[in-house]
């Protein structure tokens, strides 16, 4: 499960306002924020300068590091 | 950050498709695959139509198998276009998202559209008339025109009015 809707919210961008930000449909960013939809590498990079942050903290959680302990 | 401007072949993929706002890659992958099976549905039934008028034809005559010809190339951009719009609403793609404050004025504009469809429709439809007809007599021939001109723009206007305006679809801040 992503965070962007984590992250968007902290912005307080509604889903609509972020999509219109980089230039997606609302449809695409509810989407993601589901995981309905894989989006490529170029709108992840677009997503996490958006945001304000980096793709690791928007799209990789804690259990990456567990599993490797 | 936001996309290269769009072309006029995306122009016209996205009023084909049904599509309002930007078309991104999700959008653009949904109608890739729409259009893929479109292709393959427009393929093969215009294969079979035609070896069903070659054997129409070569048995019955040009006539038979042209009115045959006609009728089935009719169904089959029918039955595409029925598959594309079935495919189109499956996958949302032709809701026009808007915000409350912005219903209004997608509104009207939704409806502008849809008459400006039915007066394109409308100038088509006599161009066809006329082209279809020409061996008429002047009255009988203008009268026909002015039925399928003013008249097909007025029902297909609505419709689309309508079409259009069904599509706009409230969201709230955060759905």
């Amino acid at each position: 499960m992503n965070r962007v809707r984590e992250y968007r919210k902290a912005q307080h961008l509604s889903q609509m306002a972020l999509a219109d930000k980089i230039g997606v449909a609302r449809q695409t960013i509810n989407l993601i924020e589901n995981d309905k939809y894989n989006p490529s590498l170029d709108l992840c990079l677009n997503l996490a300068h958006a945001l304000g942050t980096d793709l690791n903290s928007l799209f990789w959680d804690g259990d990456v590091d567990n599993e490797e302990k | 950050m936001k996309k290269n401007k769009e072309n006029w072949l995306d122009r016209y993929m996205k009023f084909w498709y049904g599509i309002s706002g930007p078309l991104d890659e999700y959008r653009q992958a949904k109608i890739d695959h729409i259009g893929n099976r479109a292709f393959f549905i427009a393929f093969l039934s215009l294969t079979t139509l035609f070896i069903i008028s070659s054997i129409l034809f070569a048995n019955f005559g040009a006539v038979v198998a042209y009115r045959v010809l006609l009728a089935e190339s009719f169904l089959i951009i029918i039955v595409i276009d029925f598959y594309v719009m079935r495919e189109t609403r499956k996958f949302k793609l032709t809701e026009n998202e808007v915000s409350a404050k912005d219903y209004p004025q997608a509104r009207k504009n939704a409806i502008k559209r849809g008459l400006l469809s039915g007066v394109l429709f409308g100038v088509l439809m006599f161009l066809f008339e006329f082209l279809t007809n020409i061996h008429m007599d002047s009255f009988e021939l203008w009268l026909n025109l002015l039925i399928a001109g003013v008249g097909g723009a007025l029902f297909f206007g609505a419709f689309a009015a309508a079409m259009y305006v069904s599509r706009i679809k409230v969201v709230k801040d955060d759905e």
